[in-house]
Protein backbone atom coordinates (compact mmCIF):
# COMPACT_ATOMS: atom_id res chain seq x y z
CA UNK A 1 0.00 0.00 0.00
CA UNK A 2 2.86 2.59 1.16
CA UNK A 3 4.48 2.40 -2.11
CA UNK A 4 1.61 3.32 -4.24
CA UNK A 5 1.23 6.52 -2.03
CA UNK A 6 4.17 8.76 -3.48
CA UNK A 7 2.46 8.68 -7.18
CA UNK A 8 -1.03 8.72 -6.26
CA UNK A 9 -0.25 12.72 -5.05
CA UNK A 10 0.98 13.56 -8.54
CA UNK A 11 -2.06 11.64 -9.96
CA UNK A 12 -4.51 13.92 -8.18
CA UNK A 13 -2.97 16.88 -9.92
CA UNK A 14 -3.78 15.46 -13.26
CA UNK A 15 -7.64 16.20 -13.95
CA UNK A 16 -7.15 19.87 -12.32
CA UNK A 17 -4.21 20.31 -14.81
CA UNK A 18 -6.18 19.07 -17.82
CA UNK A 19 -9.49 21.21 -16.61
CA UNK A 20 -6.55 24.39 -16.60
CA UNK A 21 -5.72 23.49 -20.20
CA UNK A 22 -8.95 22.95 -21.49
CA UNK A 23 -10.02 26.54 -19.73
CA UNK A 24 -7.04 28.20 -21.26
CA UNK A 25 -8.11 26.57 -24.73
CA UNK A 26 -11.72 27.83 -24.31
CA UNK A 27 -10.55 31.65 -24.00
CA UNK A 28 -8.06 31.36 -26.58
CA UNK A 29 -9.34 29.80 -29.03
CA UNK A 30 -13.04 31.67 -28.08
CA UNK A 31 -15.03 28.24 -27.56
CA UNK A 32 -17.17 30.12 -25.25
CA UNK A 33 -18.65 33.35 -25.24
CA UNK A 34 -16.61 35.91 -22.89
CA UNK A 35 -20.03 36.85 -21.01
CA UNK A 36 -20.83 33.23 -20.03
CA UNK A 37 -17.07 32.15 -19.19
CA UNK A 38 -13.96 34.26 -17.76
CA UNK A 39 -10.55 33.12 -18.72
CA UNK A 40 -8.37 32.24 -15.76
CA UNK A 41 -6.49 35.19 -16.08
CA UNK A 42 -9.48 36.94 -15.73
CA UNK A 43 -10.42 35.70 -12.99
CA UNK A 44 -6.66 35.75 -11.43
CA UNK A 45 -7.09 39.59 -12.25
CA UNK A 46 -10.33 39.79 -10.28
CA UNK A 47 -9.57 38.17 -7.35
CA UNK A 48 -6.30 40.42 -6.97
CA UNK A 49 -8.94 43.30 -7.77
CA UNK A 50 -11.02 42.10 -4.76
CA UNK A 51 -8.76 41.45 -2.66
CA UNK A 52 -7.17 44.72 -3.28
CA UNK A 53 -10.66 46.70 -2.24
CA UNK A 54 -10.48 44.42 0.87
CA UNK A 55 -14.06 42.83 -0.66
CA UNK A 56 -11.81 39.08 -0.84
CA UNK A 57 -11.29 38.84 3.05
CA UNK A 58 -14.38 40.22 3.65
CA UNK A 59 -16.37 37.73 2.04
CA UNK A 60 -14.56 34.91 3.21
CA UNK A 61 -14.22 35.84 6.87
CA UNK A 62 -18.22 36.07 6.98
CA UNK A 63 -18.54 32.46 5.22
CA UNK A 64 -15.67 31.09 7.99
CA UNK A 65 -17.65 32.30 10.37
CA UNK A 66 -21.12 31.00 9.35
CA UNK A 67 -19.77 27.71 8.53
CA UNK A 68 -17.95 27.11 11.80
CA UNK A 69 -20.55 29.03 13.85
CA UNK A 70 -23.21 26.80 12.47
CA UNK A 71 -20.68 24.04 12.66
CA UNK A 72 -20.18 24.01 16.57
CA UNK A 73 -23.38 24.70 17.26
CA UNK A 74 -24.69 21.52 15.32
CA UNK A 75 -21.62 19.92 17.09
CA UNK A 76 -22.12 20.41 20.62
CA UNK A 77 -26.06 19.69 20.12
CA UNK A 78 -25.45 16.59 18.40
CA UNK A 79 -22.82 14.84 20.58
CA UNK A 80 -25.20 16.18 23.47
CA UNK A 81 -28.60 14.44 21.67
CA UNK A 82 -26.43 11.51 20.33
CA UNK A 83 -25.01 10.46 23.34
CA UNK A 84 -28.44 10.41 25.03
CA UNK A 85 -30.21 8.52 22.08
CA UNK A 86 -27.04 6.13 21.51
CA UNK A 87 -27.13 5.18 25.19
CA UNK A 88 -30.66 5.20 26.53
CA UNK A 89 -33.10 3.15 24.93
CA UNK A 90 -35.92 5.21 26.60
CA UNK A 91 -34.30 8.40 24.56
CA UNK A 92 -34.25 6.80 21.71
CA UNK A 93 -37.74 5.58 21.18
CA UNK A 94 -38.20 8.86 22.30
CA UNK A 95 -36.20 11.40 19.70
CA UNK A 96 -35.04 9.51 17.45
CA UNK A 97 -37.90 8.72 14.74
CA UNK A 98 -38.75 12.53 15.16
CA UNK A 99 -35.32 13.06 14.11
CA UNK A 100 -35.05 10.97 11.62
CA UNK A 101 -37.78 12.85 10.09
CA UNK A 102 -36.68 16.08 10.07
CA UNK A 103 -33.50 14.84 8.64
CA UNK A 104 -35.68 13.80 5.50
CA UNK A 105 -36.97 17.08 5.15
CA UNK A 106 -35.06 18.76 1.87
CA UNK A 107 -32.94 21.51 3.31
CA UNK A 108 -34.10 24.42 1.10
CA UNK A 109 -37.66 23.52 2.72
CA UNK A 110 -36.21 25.40 5.71
CA UNK A 111 -35.18 28.72 4.84
CA UNK A 112 -38.87 30.20 4.19
CA UNK A 113 -39.38 29.07 7.33
CA UNK A 114 -36.26 30.03 9.18
CA UNK A 115 -36.38 33.80 7.57
CA UNK A 116 -40.15 33.95 8.90
CA UNK A 117 -38.93 33.40 12.18
CA UNK A 118 -35.93 34.76 12.39
CA UNK A 119 -35.67 37.39 9.76
CA UNK A 120 -32.91 38.34 6.95
CA UNK A 121 -30.13 38.32 9.53
CA UNK A 122 -27.26 35.82 10.70
CA UNK A 123 -29.42 33.54 12.74
CA UNK A 124 -31.25 32.40 9.89
CA UNK A 125 -27.79 31.14 7.84
CA UNK A 126 -26.35 30.06 11.15
CA UNK A 127 -29.31 27.79 11.90
CA UNK A 128 -29.98 26.52 8.62
CA UNK A 129 -26.07 25.53 8.44
CA UNK A 130 -26.36 24.19 11.95
CA UNK A 131 -29.54 22.16 10.72
CA UNK A 132 -27.34 20.71 8.26
CA UNK A 133 -24.04 19.44 10.08
CA UNK A 134 -26.28 18.09 12.91
CA UNK A 135 -27.48 15.16 10.97
CA UNK A 136 -24.66 13.37 10.11
CA UNK A 137 -22.44 14.04 13.23
CA UNK A 138 -25.83 12.71 15.00
CA UNK A 139 -26.52 9.36 12.51
CA UNK A 140 -22.65 8.83 12.76
CA UNK A 141 -22.48 8.99 16.59
CA UNK A 142 -25.16 6.71 17.16
CA UNK A 143 -23.92 4.32 15.10
CA UNK A 144 -21.01 4.79 16.62
CA UNK A 145 -22.05 4.00 20.38
CA UNK A 146 -24.53 1.51 19.37
CA UNK A 147 -21.43 -0.37 17.35
CA UNK A 148 -18.97 -0.47 20.79
CA UNK A 149 -17.44 -3.82 21.20
CA UNK A 150 -20.09 -5.45 23.94
CA UNK A 151 -16.71 -7.58 24.86
CA UNK A 152 -15.05 -4.19 25.91
CA UNK A 153 -17.70 -3.65 27.85
CA UNK A 154 -17.56 -6.49 29.99
CA UNK A 155 -13.94 -5.96 30.75
CA UNK A 156 -15.10 -2.73 32.19
CA UNK A 157 -17.87 -4.46 34.07
CA UNK A 158 -15.02 -6.87 35.30
CA UNK A 159 -12.70 -4.29 36.55
CA UNK A 160 -15.04 -2.12 38.46
CA UNK A 161 -14.61 0.85 36.63
CA UNK A 162 -18.57 2.49 35.65
CA UNK A 163 -20.16 5.60 35.34
CA UNK A 164 -18.19 8.75 34.51
CA UNK A 165 -14.80 6.74 33.86
CA UNK A 166 -16.20 4.38 31.87
CA UNK A 167 -17.81 7.00 29.65
CA UNK A 168 -14.41 8.87 29.47
CA UNK A 169 -11.98 5.86 29.06
CA UNK A 170 -13.85 3.44 27.34
CA UNK A 171 -17.31 5.10 25.54
CA UNK A 172 -16.13 8.06 24.73
CA UNK A 173 -12.53 7.00 22.81
CA UNK A 174 -14.44 3.70 21.05
CA UNK A 175 -16.85 5.87 19.95
CA UNK A 176 -14.48 8.56 18.53
CA UNK A 177 -13.55 7.27 15.27
CA UNK A 178 -17.41 7.65 14.16
CA UNK A 179 -17.58 10.82 15.72
CA UNK A 180 -14.66 12.50 13.71
CA UNK A 181 -16.09 10.68 10.50
CA UNK A 182 -19.42 12.14 11.23
CA UNK A 183 -17.40 15.93 12.11
CA UNK A 184 -15.88 15.45 8.76
CA UNK A 185 -19.42 14.97 6.61
CA UNK A 186 -21.51 17.45 9.17
CA UNK A 187 -18.60 20.21 8.08
CA UNK A 188 -18.66 19.56 4.34
CA UNK A 189 -22.33 19.71 4.84
CA UNK A 190 -22.12 22.89 6.75
CA UNK A 191 -20.14 24.63 3.42
CA UNK A 192 -23.35 22.79 1.15
CA UNK A 193 -25.66 24.83 3.35
CA UNK A 194 -23.93 27.93 3.63
CA UNK A 195 -24.48 28.38 -0.38
CA UNK A 196 -28.05 27.56 0.10
CA UNK A 197 -28.14 30.30 3.10
CA UNK A 198 -25.88 33.15 1.60
CA UNK A 199 -27.69 32.63 -2.28
CA UNK A 200 -30.82 33.76 -0.89
CA UNK A 201 -30.46 37.27 1.42
CA UNK A 202 -26.86 38.28 1.81
CA UNK A 203 -24.65 41.09 1.72
CA UNK A 204 -21.56 39.13 2.18
CA UNK A 205 -19.88 35.84 2.07
CA UNK A 206 -19.12 33.69 -0.98
CA UNK A 207 -22.47 32.51 -1.41
CA UNK A 208 -23.28 36.47 -1.86
CA UNK A 209 -20.31 36.73 -4.34
CA UNK A 210 -22.59 33.95 -6.79
CA UNK A 211 -25.99 35.53 -7.14
CA UNK A 212 -24.13 39.20 -7.60
CA UNK A 213 -21.88 37.54 -10.01
CA UNK A 214 -24.73 36.44 -12.02
CA UNK A 215 -26.96 39.88 -11.38
CA UNK A 216 -24.25 42.09 -12.75
CA UNK A 217 -23.25 39.38 -15.03
CA UNK A 218 -19.81 38.77 -13.93
CA UNK A 219 -18.33 35.23 -14.38
CA UNK A 220 -15.01 36.13 -13.28
CA UNK A 221 -16.51 37.01 -9.60
CA UNK A 222 -19.31 33.58 -10.18
CA UNK A 223 -15.43 31.64 -10.84
CA UNK A 224 -13.32 33.26 -8.16
CA UNK A 225 -16.69 32.15 -5.96
CA UNK A 226 -16.55 28.74 -7.21
CA UNK A 227 -12.53 28.30 -6.68
CA UNK A 228 -12.76 29.69 -3.13
CA UNK A 229 -15.69 26.94 -2.35
CA UNK A 230 -13.62 24.66 -3.36
CA UNK A 231 -10.71 25.06 -2.11
CA UNK A 232 -12.07 25.76 1.34
CA UNK A 233 -14.17 23.00 1.20
CA UNK A 234 -11.28 20.88 0.86
CA UNK A 235 -9.16 22.70 3.13
CA UNK A 236 -11.72 21.84 5.89
CA UNK A 237 -12.16 17.83 4.43
CA UNK A 238 -8.31 17.80 4.59
CA UNK A 239 -7.92 19.13 8.32
CA UNK A 240 -10.35 17.56 9.57
CA UNK A 241 -8.84 13.77 8.11
CA UNK A 242 -5.85 14.86 9.57
CA UNK A 243 -7.32 15.43 12.79
CA UNK A 244 -8.94 11.98 12.28
CA UNK A 245 -5.44 10.36 11.32
CA UNK A 246 -3.74 12.18 14.71
CA UNK A 247 -6.90 11.05 17.46
CA UNK A 248 -7.19 7.18 15.59
CA UNK A 249 -4.30 5.77 14.74
CA UNK A 250 -4.79 2.85 17.05
CA UNK A 251 -7.82 1.70 14.72
CA UNK A 252 -6.59 -1.95 13.35
CA UNK A 253 -8.23 -1.24 9.66
CA UNK A 254 -7.48 -1.69 6.11
CA UNK A 255 -6.84 1.05 4.94
CA UNK B 1 -12.65 -21.45 53.96
CA UNK B 2 -14.36 -21.31 50.59
CA UNK B 3 -13.38 -18.68 48.16
CA UNK B 4 -15.89 -19.48 45.95
CA UNK B 5 -19.00 -21.30 46.55
CA UNK B 6 -21.71 -22.18 43.97
CA UNK B 7 -25.02 -23.15 45.22
CA UNK B 8 -27.50 -25.19 43.50
CA UNK B 9 -26.89 -22.92 40.59
CA UNK B 10 -29.48 -22.98 37.17
CA UNK B 11 -28.93 -20.55 34.33
CA UNK B 12 -30.99 -20.68 31.05
CA UNK B 13 -30.75 -18.53 28.29
CA UNK B 14 -34.31 -18.64 26.33
CA UNK B 15 -35.62 -21.22 28.15
CA UNK B 16 -33.16 -23.61 27.35
CA UNK B 17 -31.65 -25.26 30.35
CA UNK B 18 -27.36 -24.83 30.28
CA UNK B 19 -26.76 -26.37 33.52
CA UNK B 20 -29.02 -26.72 36.71
CA UNK B 21 -28.76 -26.97 40.73
CA UNK B 22 -24.95 -27.02 40.37
CA UNK B 23 -22.84 -27.39 43.57
CA UNK B 24 -19.05 -26.91 43.74
CA UNK B 25 -16.55 -25.08 46.26
CA UNK B 26 -13.29 -24.18 45.84
CA UNK B 27 -11.02 -23.83 48.55
CA UNK B 28 -8.88 -20.62 49.36
CA UNK B 29 -5.72 -21.25 47.24
CA UNK B 30 -7.16 -24.14 45.57
CA UNK B 31 -6.43 -24.53 41.80
CA UNK B 32 -10.01 -26.55 40.18
CA UNK B 33 -10.01 -26.91 36.78
CA UNK B 34 -13.81 -26.93 34.79
CA UNK B 35 -13.24 -29.38 32.01
CA UNK B 36 -15.85 -30.06 29.50
CA UNK B 37 -16.87 -30.09 25.57
CA UNK B 38 -18.21 -26.74 24.17
CA UNK B 39 -21.36 -25.17 25.13
CA UNK B 40 -21.56 -27.47 28.12
CA UNK B 41 -21.57 -23.83 29.97
CA UNK B 42 -18.24 -23.77 31.50
CA UNK B 43 -17.88 -19.76 30.32
CA UNK B 44 -21.01 -19.36 31.51
CA UNK B 45 -20.08 -20.60 35.21
CA UNK B 46 -17.15 -18.16 35.37
CA UNK B 47 -19.81 -15.71 34.16
CA UNK B 48 -22.11 -16.10 36.71
CA UNK B 49 -19.19 -15.75 39.21
CA UNK B 50 -18.29 -13.08 38.01
CA UNK B 51 -21.88 -11.08 38.05
CA UNK B 52 -21.51 -10.55 33.81
CA UNK B 53 -24.89 -13.17 33.75
CA UNK B 54 -27.68 -13.36 36.46
CA UNK B 55 -28.08 -16.57 37.56
CA UNK B 56 -32.02 -17.91 36.55
CA UNK B 57 -31.55 -19.76 40.16
CA UNK B 58 -29.37 -20.75 43.05
CA UNK B 59 -26.28 -18.24 43.75
CA UNK B 60 -22.75 -18.42 42.74
CA UNK B 61 -20.63 -15.71 44.94
CA UNK B 62 -16.76 -14.93 44.94
CA UNK B 63 -15.38 -13.73 48.34
CA UNK B 64 -12.40 -11.53 47.48
CA UNK B 65 -10.82 -9.75 44.99
CA UNK B 66 -11.77 -11.03 41.72
CA UNK B 67 -9.47 -10.84 38.15
CA UNK B 68 -11.00 -12.34 35.30
CA UNK B 69 -9.27 -13.48 32.04
CA UNK B 70 -11.31 -13.96 29.04
CA UNK B 71 -10.74 -16.36 26.25
CA UNK B 72 -9.80 -13.44 23.86
CA UNK B 73 -7.30 -10.49 24.95
CA UNK B 74 -10.32 -8.12 24.98
CA UNK B 75 -7.46 -5.26 25.07
CA UNK B 76 -8.42 -1.57 24.71
CA UNK B 77 -7.37 -0.94 21.32
CA UNK B 78 -6.49 2.41 22.12
CA UNK B 79 -4.18 1.97 24.81
CA UNK B 80 -0.72 0.39 24.79
CA UNK B 81 0.12 -2.37 26.24
CA UNK B 82 1.33 0.03 29.37
CA UNK B 83 -1.49 2.33 29.26
CA UNK B 84 -3.90 -1.29 29.27
CA UNK B 85 -2.73 -2.23 32.42
CA UNK B 86 -2.92 1.14 33.93
CA UNK B 87 -6.20 1.30 33.40
CA UNK B 88 -6.63 -1.37 35.43
CA UNK B 89 -4.88 -0.52 38.29
CA UNK B 90 -7.24 1.20 41.05
CA UNK B 91 -4.37 3.00 43.24
CA UNK B 92 -0.64 4.43 43.66
CA UNK B 93 0.25 0.89 44.68
CA UNK B 94 -1.21 -0.89 42.18
CA UNK B 95 0.35 2.01 39.71
CA UNK B 96 3.50 1.36 41.32
CA UNK B 97 3.11 -2.54 40.15
CA UNK B 98 2.77 -2.06 36.52
CA UNK B 99 6.05 -2.68 35.61
CA UNK B 100 6.79 -6.00 37.75
CA UNK B 101 3.92 -7.37 36.07
CA UNK B 102 4.80 -6.20 32.70
CA UNK B 103 8.31 -8.42 33.81
CA UNK B 104 6.56 -11.40 34.85
CA UNK B 105 4.52 -11.37 31.62
CA UNK B 106 7.73 -10.71 29.51
CA UNK B 107 6.02 -7.37 27.89
CA UNK B 108 8.36 -4.84 28.90
CA UNK B 109 9.90 -4.57 25.56
CA UNK B 110 6.54 -3.94 24.26
CA UNK B 111 5.33 -1.87 26.99
CA UNK B 112 4.66 1.00 24.73
CA UNK B 113 3.51 -0.74 21.79
CA UNK B 114 -0.86 -0.68 20.65
CA UNK B 115 -2.26 -4.01 20.39
CA UNK B 116 -2.76 -3.89 16.76
CA UNK B 117 1.04 -4.13 16.85
CA UNK B 118 0.97 -7.58 19.08
CA UNK B 119 1.15 -11.36 18.67
CA UNK B 120 -1.80 -13.37 19.97
CA UNK B 121 0.25 -14.80 22.70
CA UNK B 122 1.75 -10.97 23.39
CA UNK B 123 -2.12 -9.36 23.45
CA UNK B 124 -2.86 -12.36 25.86
CA UNK B 125 -0.13 -11.80 28.26
CA UNK B 126 -0.85 -8.37 28.47
CA UNK B 127 -4.72 -9.27 29.06
CA UNK B 128 -3.23 -11.36 32.02
CA UNK B 129 -0.98 -8.45 32.99
CA UNK B 130 -4.24 -5.72 32.98
CA UNK B 131 -5.33 -8.80 35.73
CA UNK B 132 -2.64 -9.95 37.85
CA UNK B 133 -1.99 -6.01 38.37
CA UNK B 134 -4.37 -5.26 40.70
CA UNK B 135 -2.99 -8.07 42.94
CA UNK B 136 -6.45 -10.34 42.77
CA UNK B 137 -7.21 -13.04 45.37
CA UNK B 138 -9.68 -14.99 43.21
CA UNK B 139 -8.59 -15.59 39.57
CA UNK B 140 -11.42 -16.61 36.97
CA UNK B 141 -9.80 -18.25 33.78
CA UNK B 142 -12.01 -18.75 30.71
CA UNK B 143 -9.64 -20.79 28.27
CA UNK B 144 -6.99 -17.82 28.48
CA UNK B 145 -4.75 -20.04 26.11
CA UNK B 146 -6.83 -21.52 23.51
CA UNK B 147 -6.53 -19.24 21.17
CA UNK B 148 -2.68 -19.92 21.35
CA UNK B 149 -0.23 -22.26 19.53
CA UNK B 150 1.27 -25.67 21.12
CA UNK B 151 4.24 -24.01 22.26
CA UNK B 152 3.13 -20.79 23.37
CA UNK B 153 0.38 -22.63 25.38
CA UNK B 154 3.08 -24.34 26.98
CA UNK B 155 4.75 -21.22 27.88
CA UNK B 156 2.15 -19.17 29.25
CA UNK B 157 0.72 -22.47 31.57
CA UNK B 158 4.28 -22.82 32.90
CA UNK B 159 3.84 -18.68 33.61
CA UNK B 160 0.39 -19.20 34.70
CA UNK B 161 1.31 -22.12 37.73
CA UNK B 162 4.07 -19.59 39.03
CA UNK B 163 2.13 -16.79 39.24
CA UNK B 164 -1.05 -18.65 40.70
CA UNK B 165 1.91 -20.10 43.57
CA UNK B 166 3.41 -17.01 43.88
CA UNK B 167 0.33 -14.76 44.14
CA UNK B 168 -1.45 -17.83 46.64
CA UNK B 169 -4.41 -17.32 44.95
CA UNK B 170 -7.24 -19.28 44.63
CA UNK B 171 -7.84 -20.09 40.82
CA UNK B 172 -10.96 -21.81 38.64
CA UNK B 173 -9.91 -22.30 35.39
CA UNK B 174 -12.58 -23.29 32.71
CA UNK B 175 -10.77 -25.85 29.69
CA UNK B 176 -11.38 -28.37 27.35
CA UNK B 177 -7.80 -29.32 27.29
CA UNK B 178 -6.91 -32.58 29.77
CA UNK B 179 -3.52 -31.82 29.84
CA UNK B 180 -3.51 -27.91 30.39
CA UNK B 181 -6.17 -29.20 33.47
CA UNK B 182 -3.94 -32.06 35.25
CA UNK B 183 -1.23 -29.37 34.53
CA UNK B 184 -2.33 -26.84 36.55
CA UNK B 185 -4.65 -28.06 38.78
CA UNK B 186 -5.43 -29.45 42.15
CA UNK B 187 -8.74 -30.38 41.37
CA UNK B 188 -10.34 -31.32 37.92
CA UNK B 189 -14.31 -31.31 37.48
CA UNK B 190 -15.82 -32.76 34.42
CA UNK B 191 -19.13 -31.17 33.36
CA UNK B 192 -21.28 -32.79 30.74
CA UNK B 193 -24.41 -34.01 29.57
CA UNK B 194 -27.69 -31.95 28.19
CA UNK B 195 -28.72 -29.78 30.78
CA UNK B 196 -24.91 -30.02 32.14
CA UNK B 197 -24.37 -31.44 35.41
CA UNK B 198 -21.05 -32.61 37.44
CA UNK B 199 -20.13 -35.90 35.84
CA UNK B 200 -16.81 -36.44 37.15
CA UNK B 201 -14.70 -35.09 39.93
CA UNK B 202 -10.65 -35.72 40.44
CA UNK B 203 -8.13 -35.07 42.98
CA UNK B 204 -4.78 -34.43 40.80
CA UNK B 205 -1.99 -36.06 43.00
CA UNK B 206 1.22 -33.25 43.78
CA UNK B 207 3.75 -35.50 41.92
CA UNK B 208 1.30 -35.59 38.64
CA UNK B 209 2.14 -32.07 38.02
CA UNK B 210 5.03 -32.35 35.97
CA UNK B 211 4.89 -32.81 32.23
CA UNK B 212 7.00 -35.41 31.94
CA UNK B 213 5.40 -37.83 34.64
CA UNK B 214 3.98 -41.09 33.39
CA UNK B 215 1.59 -41.34 36.46
CA UNK B 216 -0.08 -38.61 34.40
CA UNK B 217 -1.54 -40.81 32.07
CA UNK B 218 -3.55 -42.76 34.74
CA UNK B 219 -5.45 -39.27 35.36
CA UNK B 220 -5.12 -38.45 32.06
CA UNK B 221 -7.07 -41.98 30.73
CA UNK B 222 -9.99 -41.92 33.36
CA UNK B 223 -10.76 -38.04 32.30
CA UNK B 224 -10.51 -38.45 28.95
CA UNK B 225 -13.23 -41.70 29.69
CA UNK B 226 -15.48 -39.26 31.52
CA UNK B 227 -15.29 -37.16 28.46
CA UNK B 228 -16.23 -40.00 26.88
CA UNK B 229 -13.51 -40.26 24.79
CA UNK B 230 -11.37 -43.44 24.91
CA UNK B 231 -7.65 -43.46 24.73
CA UNK B 232 -7.04 -46.09 22.47
CA UNK B 233 -3.80 -44.78 21.40
CA UNK B 234 -0.30 -46.03 23.42
CA UNK B 235 0.42 -43.50 25.15
CA UNK B 236 4.28 -42.88 24.23
CA UNK B 237 6.77 -43.16 27.54
CA UNK B 238 9.89 -41.30 27.08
Amino acid sequence: MRAVRAPQFGLAWLVPAAILVLWIAAGVFGWVQSYQLATPQGVIEELVSLSSRGLLAKNIIASVERVFGGFGIALGLAIVVGTLVGLSPTAERLLDPTLQAIRAVPSLAWVPLLLLWMGIGEAAKITLIAIGAFFPIYVNLVAGIHGIDRKLIEVAQTLDVRGVRLAARVILPATLPSLLVGARIGLTQAWLFLVAAELLASTRGLGFMLTEGQQISRPDEILSAILLLALFGKLSEMGMRLLEARLTGWTDTFR
Amino acid sequence: MNAIVIERLTKAFDGKIVFTNLDLAVTRGETVAVLGPSGCGKSTLLRCIAGLERPTSGTARADGDVGYVFQEPRLLPWLTVEGNVRFAARNDAERARITSVLTLTGLREAAHLLPKHLSGGMAQRAALARTLVRNPSILLLDEPLAALDALRRMDLQAALASIVATLGATALLVTHDVDEALYLADRVVVLGGSPSRIEAELIVPPHARRRRDADLTTERTSLLRALGVEDHLPTLSI
